[in-house]
């Protein structure tokens, strides 16, 4: 069944959500794997969420405009001598979709983990 | 502490990506080849970081690929019908007509070829047997021409010349033309072939025209 234009699914949620959290920390831009690990810190899961699960939901997202994507200058990867990172960060229609779509709960569950620890 | 497991779990991820992106234009595939190796080279080195086990991180690599799979797949489908390689609901009905007369060329054949054998007019002496090759090679055709579109959308998206897939579809197309000749009451096998080399040269210059994406 097709969803409903606009409406969000559990990890789109969950990526959104991650974005915010990584925001208050001071990361605006964030690459895959900070993303997933962020998810999985954040809902205390035991694994990172999928490589296909995750970059097919980037993918989705930022052509639905919720997420925007750069890639980082390839002379600072080589610097590192690591691979380029691909940076995503979250548009002012993804905050929007979020705020309608979850953010009663989210912001709930994200307040009460923080008072507890 | 074993960096053997982490070496091929990272080779498994790295050669399913290269599967699972093949067939793809070559930018969307060199992006998410990129993206998977900068995950991997992130998660070996936070996890080496956080003192996990060699072990652990490619056991929780592997994990990581094997569940994405389908999620893999489905993504690449979704590729195929992207902006790039999108095909209008005309295009499509024409790719479908040909693959179901291909499809009943090969069952056509087929079936001709077991009744010539059961009938005992096939195979018999010298003569039917040279027809009864030619029947097969005929009934191949359209599988050879399938295979040809497979290697023209793998050649395209590798940035690679078209000229040996297309020539693939071509004898693959003239294969289906000598079955319909050779069953001298039909055109229906020439049709097709005009059809497909007609339709696979259109679409080979559409998706060499498409718009690149932004890297």
């Amino acid at each position: 069944m097709r969803r409903k234009k606009g409406t969000l699914i559990p990890v789109e949620i969950s990526i959104l959500a991650a974005f915010l959290d990584l925001k208050m920390r001071g990361f605006e831009d964030a690459h895959g794997f900070l993303i997933a690990k962020q998810i999985k810190d954040q809902e205390g899961a035991r694994m990172l969420t999928s490589h296909g699960t995750l970059y097919k939901a980037l993918g989705r997202m930022e052509k639905a405009g919720w997420l925007k994507s750069k890639w980082e200058d390839p002379v600072i990867a080589a610097e590192e001598s690591r691979p380029r990172r691909r940076f995503y960060r979250m548009t002012v229609e993804g905050q929007v979709a979020f705020d309608a779509a979850s953010a009663p709960q989210i912001t709930a569950r994200l307040t009460s983990k923080k008072a507890t620890s | 502490m074993s960096t053997l497991a982490l070496a091929l779990a990272g080779r498994f991820t790295r050669g399913w990506a290269q599967t699972y992106t093949a067939g793809l234009p070559t930018h969307i595939r060199a992006e998410r080849k990129e993206e998977i190796a900068s995950d991997l080279w992130e998660q070996a080195s936070e996890g080496g970081a956080e003192g996990e086990s060699a072990n652990a991180i490619a056991a929780h690599t592997f994990g990581r690929a094997v569940l994405g799979m389908p999620a893999d797949v489905a993504w690449h489908l979704g590729e195929l019908k992207g902006d790039e390689m999108q095909l209008s609901i005309s295009q499509k009905s024409i790719v479908g007509i040909f693959i179901l007369l291909g499809l009943a060329t090969i069952i056509f054949g087929v079936m001709l070829s077991i009744n010539g054998i059961d009938q005992g007019w096939l195979f018999h002496n010298p003569g039917e047997t040279f027809e009864g090759l030619l029947l097969i090679a005929f009934t191949a055709g359209p599988l050879v021409a399938f295979a040809g579109v497979y290697a023209v959308r793998r050649a395209v998206s590798e940035g690679r010349s078209t000229n040996r897939a297309r020539a693939i579809i071509v004898v693959g197309t003239l294969c289906i033309a000598g079955l319909g000749a050779w069953m001298y009451w039909t055109l229906v096998g020439p049709i097709i072939a005009v059809g497909i080399v007609a339709y696979w040269i259109n679409k080979i210059g559409q998706w060499r025209s498409g718009p690149p994406r932004a890297a």
